[in-house]
């Protein structure tokens, strides 16, 4: 999508070496946008738990169910020693 | 380094095809993640997952490829350069951030998928859908896409040849 043809760069000359303050408002809004984002998607996955793989899909219902049918399994296979 | 005119729009044409049908899919995605959120059918959800699967790793994936290396392509390519212009720096930190998340998140669902063919229907219907990752990257390929259709001013000075790049 960067057509040099039919898009003229429209930037101001003679601008070329600058520092932050040279640095164009709309990069400075989208950076302040772009971090409170993140900053709010962090904080949301923090207050869920942090659970971020396979098993966010799974309710506790099954995750329990899961665990209570291995562990029984497991006790099966070793007698009931553990 | 200047590529050649039939060359460049040649490699335009692929960049544009190969980012709109990024978008065009992950909205596929999306909607299938939608149906199997709000279904309380385990068949419906069984049968989301696997299209999720599918879509994700055959059509999704290999666009996304595509249209970061044609970007990359168009940029290092041509007079704007990679780091020359804000709007291509920003477009392409955020197209890399898209595919190196939907790569790292692509086994995920391939896990729920194989999770979801051997669950019960009681439980595959827990599984839910997978909204937020479709929805935030179609967030992010859009302003990219804004992006790439505005060029909004702005040159970082992060390269010698900024002046001769204005010149052209």
């Amino acid at each position: 999508m960067n057509d040099v043809k039919s898009g003229a760069q429209p930037g101001p000359p003679g601008r070329s070496i600058r520092g932050l303050a040279g640095t164009p408002r709309w990069v400075k809004v989208f950076v302040v946008v772009a971090a409170t984002v993140l900053l709010m998607m962090v904080v949301a996955m923090l207050i869920t738990g942090g659970e971020h793989g396979p098993g966010r899909h799974l309710s506790a219902a099954s995750i329990y169910e899961r665990t209570a049918a291995s562990t029984a399994a497991t006790d099966t296979d070793l007698g009931g020693v553990c | 380094m200047q590529m050649p005119p039939r060359i460049r729009k040649a490699a335009l044409a692929l960049h544009i095809c190969s980012s709109v049908g990024w978008i065009g899919a992950a909205f596929a995605y999306l909607a299938v993640a939608v149906a199997a959120q709000v279904s309380q059918q385990a068949s419906t959800v069984y049968s989301a997952w696997m299209a999720m699967e599918l879509i994700g790793w055959a059509v999704i994936v290999p666009l996304g490829c595509l249209a970061f290396l044609t970007g990359l392509l168009m940029s290092l390519g041509t007079s704007w350069g990679l780091i020359r212009h804000y709007w291509v720096l920003i477009a392409f930190v955020l197209t890399t951030l898209a595919l190196g998340v939907l790569l790292l998140h692509m086994p995920t669902v391939t896990q729920t998928a194989e999770l979801a063919r051997t669950m019960s229907e009681a439980d595959a219907v827990t599984l839910g859908g997978d909204i937020v990752h479709p929805a935030v990257g179609i967030g992010i390929l859009v302003v990219v896409t804004v992006l790439n259709i505005y060029k909004p001013r702005g040159q970082t000075g992060l390269t010698q040849h900024n002046r001769a790049g204005q010149a052209r």
